[in-house]
């Protein structure tokens, strides 16, 4: 504070030269007995609180609104049927004998149930960041390579975490064995002879294909913390209705609906939110609840800044600090990122952590330790989460 | 199916740099063009523009290969001296030619989950590329795949594994280090403890950071005792260089 | 992007002088063709294909897909060709050039309008479900004749390339992995190939053949002949460029049918090699049920 003419006030500050002041929040000098924490107020390694919402679409199957800190997303999961005689590449056998106990065998080996989802594409997640969400969206443009990217993310994390069982998306249909009238046994029989080799068991007619759709209503860093944080709330919250297979028109309809005009095949899944009290619906089942952690570390020194002249210096350019869930002002000044996903909910919380993912990239400051460290914070982080899904 | 990588420099005519890096079925070809003029939109004041282009050998690429851009884009971004290039464009483009088959499966175009095996052939690539681009770099990188394999109860790591080996893995994991023997990059799925992370870490480590001795003598020895643990990327990066620059010099 | 830097003046008078002395700058005759590589992968489908310096990688993939609807009985074929930075960084990515473009087209007339693949054996069940083949062209390096190494490049891999077994039981299609069954190779009619001829001086006087990108750059005109060894023409494009006389033409084409028998030998001994590589010991030849009647 030298001359008044020359002091800013800090949002000009923080404008002008946002990474000294950061900085100096960060490591306040001597004289100042301000604590150590970010320009948003918050510590080091603060996360900032989720609120979650549900159900708040009626319209979607499943939906879910999170909040954290002005990062706001809204994910809609939405299920459609998808007919096994829509799909080019289906192939039977690779799912009808793992029906029954087999099932089991089946998926420990860990290679059909996985494949199933990701060959039909049962689960199909894509994230728009609308046009304003943040100031560098702007209207008219392709996809950014950050929803992009995010969305890549998200169907990895669907498909390595299983969260969702395949078992649980396939429709069944048994063919009436008992008939009253003789005609109807006998094209029964037809049918059954045309469709499976008079095979007469439970046959798989077809998938539900979930369309989860996330939506960044504002953006203000740590978007795949909060994306991921939706799409998990969302699929608890997801309720598929109850459907029958109605082998005449091969389409399902919703089981109870005594006038079936109104579902076919893609419409049956089409009106959710159509007379909702009288649609008989079942909850998904969603393994585990894996949440995931995101750190960026802000180094004293810029990079790059130690290339030429300043490896003599390095004393004094290495301090960094690890900053939970950025903002996206933070995001900007730090180059290396970290993402852990972890579990904490098997083995009755006395369990051993189960990590789903690490994925650090951009700088070489997080080593061994530090990642090994990072999990203990994941941990607190998948406590808060869990709390604000409940 | 290479088991040992395979690599050779300025493989095109034409560009600034190019490498091509074959190993474990993965063959990826790089090329380099930089520092160039950048355009506007990409220009930084202050630093050159890193820009990866990842292009698949089947289909047009799509999600994931933005996806494995952005992972290949930040971890160069951290080995080339961007700083002395400020304006400028560095640009790399990684052309995937093969990757293992898995005759198990039937092939599938579109692809929307990370493929995350082909991570350090990319890598491995683009260093390659950018040292016979000679483009200036703060250090070289060494990237691994490691699988964890639960077989019969046992749990037991897999380097370089096979598309079988990935179907079955409980987890897979991608660590790159740099030559200061940092942790460039660590990229994990699936499902595994902090332990177990530890010790793909260490066999990561062991293949990517094994300290070269100068004495040839010491150098075999080391190979023969610990031939188990998978190749020595740091070495074979080493006499890939050598090899090039030796035969360009013969004349000397 | 930069541009691509344009030959000096100098450059240019230097060429096209010296064909006047009837010399090329590598010492070649007019009509012979920079020494042509071929190299299959371990995968099928898979050509890599170099024309001196220039680099063509060919890939085919098959996939089940559903037939167009206007054309229920025919199976979906495709070429995607896309020249990226690392051929020249004059190209970006997802903006094609006029070279882009041509090279596309040419291709499309060359094999698919052909019909030197069978489309119709690519259906499965009619309407309903067929095969997509797709061919894509990576260039590696462009040095001149992009479309001549391009098409040998497709046509091999094509022809190199084997798709999944199937088979349809009441009703129900299977498609087979590599493991259960081996695959099968694709129908294919006949084998076109490209000869491009370029032509230098006031008139088009001098003809050249796989010319190089130095000469590409100065040429006048330029005119693509397709045809097979049988001397079935597919396609010829002459693409505007000072006249040519009919005559000269003629001669071309003649040309171009023993360079295409040169192409179809080599590709078939290629193939042949390739075939005795993956057959070790003729263990799978045992093995086949076939007779040799």
């Amino acid at each position: 504070m030298a001359a008044p003419s020359l002091s800013f006030s800090r949002p000009v500050f923080a404008k002008l030269s946002p990474h000294p002041y950061l900085l100096r929040t960060l490591a306040p000098q001597p004289p100042s007995d301000a604590a150590a924490s970010r320009t948003n107020g918050r510590a080091p390694q603060e996360a900032r609180p989720v609120h979650i919402h549900t159900s708040s679409l009626s319209h979607a199957h499943g939906s879910a609104l999170v909040r954290t800190g002005d990062t706001t997303v809204i994910c809609g999961v939405r299920g459609e049927v998808l007919p096994v005689a829509n799909i080019p590449q289906y192939r039977p056998q690779a799912t009808q004998q793992q029906q029954d106990d087999g099932d089991e065998r089946a998926d420990e080996r860990g290679g059909l149930g996985r494949g199933e989802l990701k060959d039909y594409d049962l689960l199909v997640p894509n994230i728009e960041l609308a046009t304003g969400c943040a100031p560098q969206f702007l209207p008219g443009v392709p996809p950014t390579t950050l929803a992009q990217t995010l969305s890549t993310r998200v169907y990895s994390l669907l498909h390595s975490c299983r969260v969702v069982d395949p078992k649980s998306l396939r429709i069944w249909y048994t063919p009436p064995t008992e008939v009253g009238n003789n005609m109807d046994t006998e094209e029964q029989q037809r049918q059954q002879e045309e469709a499976d080799d008079g095979d007469d068991g439970p046959q798989l007619v077809a998938y539900w294909v979930l369309y989860i759709d996330l939506l960044f209503v504002s953006l203000d860093g740590n978007p795949f913390d909060a994306a991921w944080a939706a799409v998990m709330a969302a699929l608890r919250d997801t309720k598929l209705p109850a459907v029958r297979w109605d082998p005449d028109r091969q389409a399902a309809v919703l089981q109870n609906n005594s006038q079936p005009t109104t579902t076919t095949a893609t419409a049956a899944a089409a009106v959710p939110g159509q007379g909702k009290n009288s649609i008989k619906t079942t909850p998904l089942p969603v393994a585990g609840l894996p949440v995931a952690c995101t750190a960026a570390v802000f180094p004293e020194k810029k990079h790059g800044g130690e290339s030429m002249a300043a490896s003599a210096a390095a004393t004094v350019g290495n301090r960094h600090w690890i900053l939970l869930d950025p903002d996206r002002s933070e995001e900007t000044l730090c180059g290396e990122t970290i993402t852990m996903v972890v579990d904490c909910s098997s083995g009755g919380g006395g369990g051993e952590t189960r990590i789903k993912s690490i994925e650090k990239q951009g700088g070489v400051v997080l080593g061994r330790e530090l990642i090994r460290g990072f999990a203990g914070v994941a941990e607190k982080r998948w406590k808060e989460v869990r709390d604000a899904m409940q | 199916m290479t088991v040992i990588p395979e690599a050779t420099l300025s493989v095109l005519p034409r560009a600034d740099g190019s490498a091509r890096y074959a190993h474990a079925g993965y063959t990826v070809t790089a090329s380099v063009n930089g520092p160039i003029e950048a355009q506007r939109r990409d220009e930084h004041a202050f630093e050159a523009h890193v820009d990866v282009v990842v292009r698949p050998a089947a289909g047009t690429g799509g999600t994931r290969e933005r996806h494995l851009e952005s992972i290949i884009e930040s971890s160069l971004t951290q080995l080339i001296l961007v700083k002395n290039f400020p304006r400028q464009l560095i640009q790399i483009v990684l052309q995937i030619e093969t990757t293992p088959d898995n005759d198990y499966v039937n092939t599938k175009l579109v692809q929307a989950s990370l493929n995350f095996p082909i991570v350090p052939s990319l890598l491995q690539a683009a260093v390659l590329a950018l040292i016979s681009a000679a483009v200036p770099m703060r250090a070289t990188a060494t990237a691994s795949v490691v699988a964890v394999v639960s077989q019969e109860g046992t749990k037991r790591l897999v380097v370089d594994p096979s598309p079988r080996d990935l179907e079955q893995a409980q987890s897979v994991h991608v660590l790159a280090f740099t030559s200061h023997d940092e942790l460039l990059l660590a990229e994990s799925e699936g499902d595994f403890t902090v332990k177990e992370w530890d010790g793909v870490y260490e066999a990561a480590l062991k293949i990517c950071c094994r300290p070269t001795s100068t004495k040839a003598g010491i150098d075999v020895m080391l190979d023969d005792s610990e031939d188990a643990a998978g190749s020595d990327m740091r070495q074979f990066l080493r006499s890939t260089v050598e090899a090039k620059v030796a035969a360009d010099l013969y004349w000397k | 992007m930069p541009r691509e830097a344009e030959p000096s003046l100098n450059e240019k008078q230097f060429i096209v002088q010296a064909l006047g002395e009837k010399l090329r700058l590598d010492g070649r005759e007019f009509d012979q063709y920079r020494p042509l590589e071929l190299t299959f992968g371990d995968q099928y489908g898979v050509a890599n294909v170099t024309l001196g310096k220039t680099r063509v990688l060919a890939k085919v993939s098959a996939e089940v897909t559903v037939p167009y609807v206007d054309r229920p009985l025919d199976g979906v074929f495709t070429i995607a060709t896309e020249l990226g930075p690392m051929a020249s960084p004059a190209f970006e990515v997802g903006r094609p050039t006029e070279t882009e473009v041509l090279l596309a087209r040419l291709l499309e007339k060359t094999v698919r309008r052909s019909g030197a693949l069978d489309t119709e054996s690519l259906c499965l069940v009619a309407g309903q479900k067929c095969w997509s083949v797709r061919v894509d062209v990576h260039v590696l390096a462009h040095d001149g004749n992009l479309i001549d190494a391009s098409c040998f490049a497709v046509v091999a891999a094509l022809r190199h390339f084997r798709k999944p077994d199937t088979s349809i039981a009441s009703g129900q299609l299977t498609v087979y992995t590599p493991a259960e069954r081996e695959p099968v190779p694709l129908s294919w009619l006949h084998s076109p190939f490209c000869v491009t001829w370029s032509f230098f001086g006031d008139d088009g006087e001098t003809a050249l053949l796989d010319a190089t990108w130095a000469e590409e750059q100065v040429r006048v005109s330029s005119c693509t002949v397709s045809l097979n060894r049988h001397g079935e023409i597919c396609q010829i494009a002459k693409l505007g460029g000072v006249p040519v006389e009919a005559v000269a033409l003629l001669q071309c084409t003649a040309v171009a049918l023993t360079k295409a028998k040169e192409f179809s030998t080599f590709l078939d001994g290629k193939l042949a090699e390739d075939a005795k590589r993956r057959n070790k010991g003729g263990f799978m030849a045992e093995l086949s049920s076939e007779n040799d009647r």
